[in-house]
């Protein structure tokens, strides 16, 4: 089982590690869907609900 | 290309239209062409060095580090028969007991870029989290090759 110890700074979600660096002292923890979006690797996506 | 955009491309008298399912960014991440002003931007895969040393999981620590020393470099990258990435070696990695096989000494499964990505989102990360290099690969994780912070700042960043 993964321990999800930190927060995402963009969005607050519980991730194991940072997604940029994989640093677990990381001061500036991004996840993966944020980090994806912020490179442009992939589009945000809204809501199911259409929000 | 989208299928409602080649239905409309055949509506207007095109005949050789094709859809490609993996997507815009797919298409991308693979290094084709690309036109339009986005297109005069650096991207990852532009400055990402080709020549980056590599090896397979099996191979000894110590004749791998003699390897990249010799060459030059302070990084290796771990890779599959077809060219996928599946471990990254920095100078930590590199340092560790020569006897170990390159799995056991490795970083497993570290994160990589797209080579379609902004330089200058790229420098900015790498910065902030204080990255000396990345990796970059396609959709399907082959490697392209180690993206240097320095290479990044250099060619993604305006000069202040």
């Amino acid at each position: 089982m993964i321990a999800l110890e930190v927060k995402c700074e963009k969005c607050g979600k519980a991730i194991d590690v940072c997604d940029m660096c994989e640093d677990p002292a990381c001061k500036h923890v991004v996840c993966h869907d944020c980090l994806s979006v912020a490179l442009g690797e992939r589009r945000p996506q809204p809501h199911e609900h259409g929000g | 290309m989208a299928p409602r955009a080649a239905a409309r491309l055949e509506t207007l008298g095109f005949g050789q239209v094709h859809e490609y399912r993996g997507g815009k960014l797919d298409w991308m991440a693979a290094g084709l062409p690309t036109e339009g002003e986005n297109s005069l931007h650096a991207r990852a895969g532009d400055a990402a060095r080709k020549d980056v040393p590599i090896c397979s999981l099996t191979d000894r620590l110590g004749d791998v580090r003699d390897r990249v020393k010799a060459a030059g470099w302070d990084a290796a990258l771990a890779v599959d028969g077809e060219g996928v990435v599946l471990g990254l070696l920095r100078s930590k990695e590199l340092a560790k007991d020569p006897d170990l096989r390159i799995e056991q000494a490795m970083r497993p499964g570290p994160s990589t870029f797209r080579p379609y990505v902004s330089l200058h989102e790229m420098a900015h990360f790498m910065e902030e989290h204080d990255l000396e290099s990345s990796p970059v690969t396609t959709s399907d994780g082959k490697l392209v090759g180690l993206l240097y912070r320095a290479d990044a700042v250099r060619l993604g960043m305006p000069p202040k």
